[in-house]
């Protein structure tokens, strides 16, 4: 069982919510061919994440994708802000450094955007599924059992 | 000047074209498809992922898409 503890402060989860540090990258196995073939992926990005208990699937950035230049699967629809869209889906393999979360490789996530925030990803539902997560607003702890 | 065209434009419409057939014998399943042809269908998102790289290796674009109906909407509040 890994139990990890995300915040102390009371205030600080009032105002900013549940979030976590995430590393995106190619899935392993697109990962592994391309050492094979000795071709160059950039390096997986670090961002932050908050964990959205109202989203039901993962979402990072248009800019995190181009940025690790992740490989498009497809597209689907999503129901944000009062409208429907359609946003692309990318296969990819998100990482928890330093918490001893197991890593999802691969995940199927999608891309769309989160304007003036400090965030660059929404941990959804998809990934919530293999947690236990405990928020505690009286105190200010979130906890995450896996 | 003409505008690039959508990603995985041909590979969706491919589906959407065989959709309908497609759910009567292949429903809930993952179809690959890439270069214009369906490559298979999977019964997990991982298997169809790891036959696309297979197949296509890394240069070539390829679409995963369960075969559902109705279209899956992804809520976000």
């Amino acid at each position: 069982m890994v139990l990890v503890q995300l915040h102390r402060n009371r205030g600080e989860l009032r105002k900013t919510g549940p979030k976590i540090q995430v590393v995106v990258d190619h899935f392993g196995l697109e990962k592994q061919l391309a050492e094979k073939q000795k071709t160059e992926f950039p390096a997986g990005l670090r961002i932050t994440a908050l964990i959205d208990t109202g989203a039901s699937i993962t979402l990072v950035t248009p800019e995190v994708v181009r940025t690790c230049g992740l490989r498009q699967t497809s597209e689907m629809i999503i129901s944000v802000a009062g409208r429907l869209a359609v946003v692309p889906e990318y296969a990819a393999a998100l990482s928890f450094p330093g918490f001893g979360l197991a890593s999802f490789d691969p995940i199927n996530i999608v891309a769309g955007s989160l304007p003036k925030q400090d965030i660059a990803c929404l941990i959804g539902r998809d990934i919530l599924q293999r947690w236990r997560l405990t928020y505690d607003g009286r105190t200010g702890e979130v906890e995450i059992e896996e | 000047m003409k505008g690039a065209e959508k990603p995985l434009a041909a590979e969706l419409s491919i589906y959407h074209s065989h959709k309908h057939a497609w759910l009567a014998s292949h429903k809930e399943e993952f179809v690959l498809l890439g270069e214009g042809d369906p490559a298979g269908f999977y019964t997990s998102y991982d298997d169809a992922l790891r036959a696309g790289l297979k197949r296509f290796g890394l240069n070539v674009p390829f679409l995963v898409k369960q075969v559902l109906d109705p279209e899956p909407v992804m809520v976000i509040y």
